[in-house]
């Protein structure tokens, strides 16, 4: 392919949020980079009947074109279920009544109005069309914060599951196609 | 939309910065290549603390009785409860008789009492009729309704029959009243 060369994406800065990434060679190629937070996001104990909207959680994303993320649940209906800290619980496990939400709040600093959405395991669009995030010649490309929050909704049908705790993992897929 | 820009942290020192970052880029092992989709994970975890609400009934005013043994309507507690619950009540009187009001306080002076104590019974749990028959109140809390399960958002409604039998020997407290405050505790492991 003329004009090209190798093209690599590499982070400059120690995980979990480079400051920015290092993608080379060729003004011409693609380059892009995810950085989650902190996982586990620990929510606590929460009491039935209320509504928990959590911190902030940003994915710091770096792209020389144009990008969208998508996200999903392992579990098909998105609520949390069972765990003993190592697995789900197999056997009849606990489940709360209400699917995790998620909405997307700020997109590079700036606050955007949440639109919450259950999630499940079908990859929700949570953003499209974003970016690229700034590159010097294509090479040394900059970084977006993508601010993200979940909601859980709890019920008076939500038993306790201690010791056990109640999971969902959340995967977010950035993608140039998107 | 404001962006914030990032661009300032690069510092640009020229064409020697570009080709330090392209010999860099050139030490990179080809299996890191192409990146045109990134995924990351974030598992989310949380408990749900044992949790109880419940509503009460306002005072209940049963007004002018005569001679007779008539039932109050449905004095309806509901109750929020994500684990086994159960319903006590019980009265300020010991022996469950009404007695004697000024509208602040009870009579202290040789006050009015009523003959019969107030009775009282479950007459629905959760809409369905569970066949008590009527007892008197007294201070020790006595069971409604117990080991009932997790009840949902819309709750579960207890409802209560109050019974008063009034005599002969019952006076007219005049301008006062007879009065008796009912006490109603709901609790997990009830």
């Amino acid at each position: 392919m003329a004009g090209t060369v190798a093209v690599a994406c590499t982070a400059l800065a120690a995980a979990p949020a480079p400051a920015h990434a290092l993608c080379s060679v060729s003004l011409l190629s693609p380059c892009l980079q995810l950085s989650m937070p902190a996982s586990p996001l620990a929510l606590g104990t929460v009491s039935a009947g209320t509504t928990t909207v959590t911190a902030q959680q940003a994915l710091t994303v770096s792209s020389n074109v144009a990008y969208g993320v998508k996200v999903s649940t392992d579990l098909v209906d998105g609520r949390p279920k069972e765990w003993t800290g190592a697995a789900y619980v197999v056997a009849a496990p606990k489940i709360l009544a209400n699917a995790l939400e998620v909405a997307r709040t700020s997109y590079d600093g700036t606050p955007t109005t949440p639109v919450w959405r259950a999630l499940n395991s079908t990859p929700y669009l949570l953003g499209t069309g974003l970016g690229p995030t700034g590159c010097l010649i294509g090479l040394l490309c900059g970084t977006h914060d993508l601010g993200v929050r979940y909601r859980l909704r709890s019920s008076f049908s939500d038993r306790r599951a201690s010791p056990n705790s109640y999971r969902i993992q959340v995967t977010y897929t950035a993608d140039h196609a998107f | 939309m404001a962006r914030r820009s990032t661009h300032t942290t690069f510092l640009l020192t020229g064409t020697a910065a570009v080709a330090a970052v392209l010999a860099a880029a050139a030490v990179l092992p080809s299996a890191t290549l192409a990146a045109t989709s990134a995924t990351g994970s974030q598992s989310v975890t949380a408990d749900v603390a044992s949790t109880l609400e419940a509503t009460f009934p306002s005072a209940y005013a049963w007004g002018n009785l005569s001679p007779g043994t008539p039932t109050s309507a449905d004095q309806t507690v509901n109750v929020k409860s994500n684990a086994s619950w159960g319903l006590k009540a019980s009265t300020d009187a010991v022996d469950g008789i009404m007695r004697e009001w000024t509208g602040a306080a009870y009579v202290a002076s040789t006050p009015k009492v009523l003959a019969h104590p107030l009775t009282w019974r479950p007459h629905t749990v959760g809409g369905v009729n569970p066949g008590a028959s009527f007892a008197a109140f007294t201070s020790t809390p006595a069971l409604a309704t117990g080991a009932q399960g997790v009840t949902g958002d819309s709750g579960v409604d207890v409802a209560l029959e109050y019974r008063q039998t009034v005599s002969y020997a019952d006076a007219s407290a005049g301008s006062n009243d007879y009065r008796i405050l009912v006490s109603f505790d709901v609790a997990q492991g009830y």
